[in-house]
């Protein structure tokens, strides 16, 4: 599908008559819209989508606000124009009509369709049915337009209405269309299947399931009826019964398996991104580093009282150590017998006791010689002398070797220092960064999604228990089964019609087997073509180290390069950019096999790529290369784009692709403000902004850039 | 029992250094007479004399009876002073811890001259330089 014109009439804010001729030259397939946010970019993408599937756009909360502006032109729901001047017109005003035309190309063809309603028709938020006119029109080969009777029917097989979503589609909702966990994952891994060309086969295992059963059901009658099995015919029935029983529920508990499982990832990334594990980690990490840090203040203190206490251990004998030498002469005078004197006090004490001086003379009470004597008690040595004397030569035995002892236990306590003062400092820093950490992941409830991801849990084990225990059950209903048919087979029947049906159960067996080989064997070639081309994207241009898989439902999965370990919290743009990405390889992918006519799979849905405000939270380095891909991996692109998004500089990557260009003008009532009067492209300056409410339009009109 | 005093003066230095000091982590000295006996040491190793100190005594104060065998010290200190014998004759008591005293007084005078050159520096940090600039000329290769 190409598409070559969109016409709209009076559709919501583009008063009177516009249009946008889409590019179709190969190498400059991009259409470039440009437009400030609120005049109408989704609204253009909204009439492609009520024009041929009739669908109600889907509004952002601020219009939703506004009663019945779904359809329309609401900012002229009261007025019309009339010779240039803007009059009041009502709701029921019969000539207020508003209509959609699209042409398009597909398959070599030439269509038409339009669609069309009266302001009068609008019922809430859509036209009231049957009351749209929906008409398709394609080119003969005459070049005349035919009528084509279901208009609807042709479009379904064109571009389904539930794959437009992929084609058609606003940045801010890509999240939305690209949610496998939306409805148990079929719906959206369906809608891949059916972009790739699954449609066909899928229809036709379908087919074959309701042959084989009809063909089981005649073919069990059959058994019943013969003679020679009818022994077996009443058993094979009713395990057949039983069996359809089982795997029906077996069917359902797998389906809601898909939907528990589903949600119990939702929920496992979910918890992931709060960080929660990582919170944890780090907290106990906090921890251990507080503690260190604190043992080894503990340390520190330890450290520190021990060089203060080497003040008292070896100062006073530092300062004191040259005393040693001041009382070497005192110390040899003793050791002479000259200190103080070489008489004791014990020895005069004795001799005046005895009254016998030594020289033999009496020393009688209060004689001279007995005075002179006594006085030589005053100059005598005594014991307390001779003690004292001798501690205080001892106490030089402490200062002996100090100077040594203090210099190396004080290198030792600060060098320990040091160590202790560094570890500190390295345990505070890393403190500091993991309290940094920490405040980072904010606060989650993180109680409540680790109780539901447990009831979850706890949900798809007893599932897979009831898969496992039906499973068995059916596996030995299809033993008994096989068996009956076993005995059966080599019973001669003679009985023509049976022994048809036996072999045609056989050949539908195989048939289906091959089919869901071919299409594994293609869906994962698919997978393996769209993960090349994602990877590729993610390589180049995400900011971070990440490898991106498609796993088997389609999901695109970041991981960080060189683990397995999931990308968490790689933000909006990564996640944009990964999903914009995936959905271009899809496309590419189909566009690989535009010839493949000839294979049991259908080629590809091939349609342009239709989108609005792709660059939705993702900064100016993703801007430029989702401008460089998109491109590339695209078969018709056409690009809404804010005018606050546009920079001058992508031009030099997306210049050379844009075939066709316009811009949106917004008409305002004079003297309203204007916030933004000028568009900057290629150097030149487009006025987006102009209040001539009243000189011929109002709302918004396009512009081509020639 | 004999009672030596640290100057009026110096009650500040002896609170910084000595046992009154709360936090005994960061205590310096285990007691006020293991101070006396550094003050005195720092005291005699910067001056020949103390004729001149007149002690005016503080209220820390320490009694004999906890000296220990630091009280040697002391005797050391007096012999020194004294250049003779006769000081540790038994009644020259006074004497001895005159000598004891004074010395301590002139050393907490060169520690307040220390701190006073060292505002900010850790107080034990600056004794200990001072310890270390004492030590290294005597230490041995």
């Amino acid at each position: 599908m190409n598409l070559i014109k969109l016409t709209t009439t009076n559709w919501r804010n583009f008063y009177g008559e516009h249009e946008i001729i889409f590019s179709n030259e190969e190498s400059r397939h991009v259409t470039l819209i440009h437009g400030q946010n609120g005049t109408g970019k989704t609204t253009m993408i909204n009439a492609i989508k009520w024009c041929l599937y009739r669908t109600t756009p889907d509004f952002d909360k601020e219009l939703d606000k506004v009663p019945n502006v779904e359809i329309a032109h609401y900012d002229t729901w009261n007025s019309k124009i009339e010779n240039g001047k803007v009059i009041k017109t009502t709701p029921n005003d019969t000539d207020s009509v508003f209509k959609v035309e699209l042409k398009f190309e597909h398959d070599g063809i030439e269509y038409r369709a339009t669609r069309e309603a009266h302001q009068k028709d609008i019922r809430g938020k859509s036209v009231a049915p049957g009351k749209d006119n929906f008409t398709l029109f394609k080119k003969d080969e005459a070049n005349s337009d035919k009528l084509i009777e279901e208009p609807q029917s042709a479009i379904s097989r064109i571009l389904p209405a539930e794959l437009s979503d992929y084609f058609l589609f606003s940045g801010e909702t890509v999240g939305k269309i690209l949610d496998s966990s939306a409805d148990g994952g079929n719906g959206y891994k369906n809608a891949v299947r059916d972009i790739l060309g699954f449609t066909l086969s899928d229809i036709a295992l379908k087919d074959l399931d309701q042959l084989l059963m009809k063909n089981k059901r005649k073919k069990n009658t059959l058994i019943q009826a013969d003679k020679l099995t009818s022994s077996y015919g009443d058993k094979l029935i009713s395990l057949n019964e039983d069996k359809d029983f089982i795997d029906g529920q077996l069917d359902e508990l797998r389906k809601e398996l898909r939907v528990s499982d589903k949600a119990y990832e939702a929920i496992t990334k979910e918890i992931s991104e709060t960080g929660h594990e990582q919170e944890k980690k780090i907290g106990t990490q906090l921890k251990e580093k507080e503690n260190a840090r604190d043992n080894e203040i503990t340390r520190r203190k330890g450290f520190i009282k021990e060089k203060i206490d080497l003040i008292e251990k070896y100062g006073f004998a530092i300062f004191g150590a040259f005393l040693e030498k001041a009382v070497q002469p005192l110390k040899q005078e003793k050791f002479d017998g000259k200190l103080p004197a070489g008489v004791i006090d014990t020895f005069i004490q004795d001799l005046l006791a005895k009254h016998k001086c030594i020289c033999t003379r009496d020393l009688l009470d209060k004689t001279t010689e007995y005075k002179a004597v006594e006085a030589l008690l005053d100059t005598a040595n005594t014991s307390v002398i001779d003690n004292r004397l001798t501690k205080a030569f001892n106490a030089t035995a402490f200062f002996n070797g100090r100077a040594n002892n203090f210099i190396s236990d004080l290198d030792r306590v600060s060098s320990q220092l040091d160590r202790s003062d560094s570890l500190i400092s390295s345990y505070r820093n890393a403190c500091v960064d993991l309290e940094k950490k920490l405040t980072s992941f904010g606060n989650t409830d993180v109680a409540t999604l680790l109780a539901n991801k447990k009831a979850l849990k706890d949900s798809c084990d007893k599932k897979r228990e009831g898969i496992a225990s039906k499973t068995i059950v059916s596996n030995r209903n299809k033993i008994d089964i096989s068996k009956i048919e076993k005995d059966i087979q080599n019973i001669q029947t003679n009985n023509p019609e049976l022994e048809m049906r036996i072999n045609f159960e056989r050949v539908i067996n195989i048939t289906k087997k091959r089919l869901v080989h071919n299409q594994d064997k293609y869906e994962k070639s698919a997978r393996g073509q769209i993960t090349k081309t994602v990877r590729t994207n993610i390589m180049k241009y995400s900011h971070n180290a990440l490898t991106a898989n498609v796993d088997e439902n389609f999901n695109v999965i970041l991981t960080v390069t060189g683990t397995e370990t999931i990308a968490a919290g790689t933000g909006h743009g990564t996640e944009m950019l990964s999903k914009l990405s995936f959905i271009t390889a899809l496309i590419s992918f189909s566009k690989l096999r535009r010839g493949a006519k000839h294979t049991w799979a259908a080629p590809g849905t091939i349609a342009p790529f239709v989108i609005d405000a792709p660059f939705s939270e993702m900064d100016e380095d993703y801007q430029k290369s989702t401008l460089k891909f998109l491109p590339d991996q695209s078969h018709q692109l056409v690009i809404f784009l804010s005018n606050g998004q546009w920079r001058e500089h992508y031009e030099e990557v997306i210049g050379d692709y844009i075939g066709k260009r316009y811009y949106y003008k917004n008409h305002k009532k004079p003297g309203g403000t204007l916030t933004q009067s000028k568009l900057p492209i290629n150097g030149k300056d487009y006025e987006v902004e102009v209040d001539d409410w009243d000189k011929a339009h109002f709302g918004t009109t396009i512009v081509e850039i020639k | 029992m004999a009672i030596v005093y640290f100057d009026k003066e110096h009650a500040k230095i002896v609170d910084m250094f000595g046992d009154s000091e709360n936090d005994s982590s960061k205590r310096i000295f285990s007691s006020n007479y293991e101070f006396m006996i550094f003050a005195a040491m720092i005291g005699r190793s910067v001056h020949d004399s103390c004729d001149n100190v007149q002690i005016n005594k503080s209220s820390k104060m320490i009694k004999e009876g906890t000296f220990g065998d630091k009280q040697d010290i002391a005797y050391l200190l007096a012999l020194d002073g004294a250049k003779s014998g006769e000081i540790m004759r038994s009644g020259n008591e006074n004497e001895i811890w005159k000598y004891l005293e004074s010395y301590a007084y002139l050393g907490c005078e060169e520690i307040r001259k220390w701190i006073m050159d060292s505002p900010i520096e850790d107080l034990h940090e600056v004794v200990l330089n001072k310890i270390m600039e004492a030590a290294i000329p005597l230490a041995e290769d």
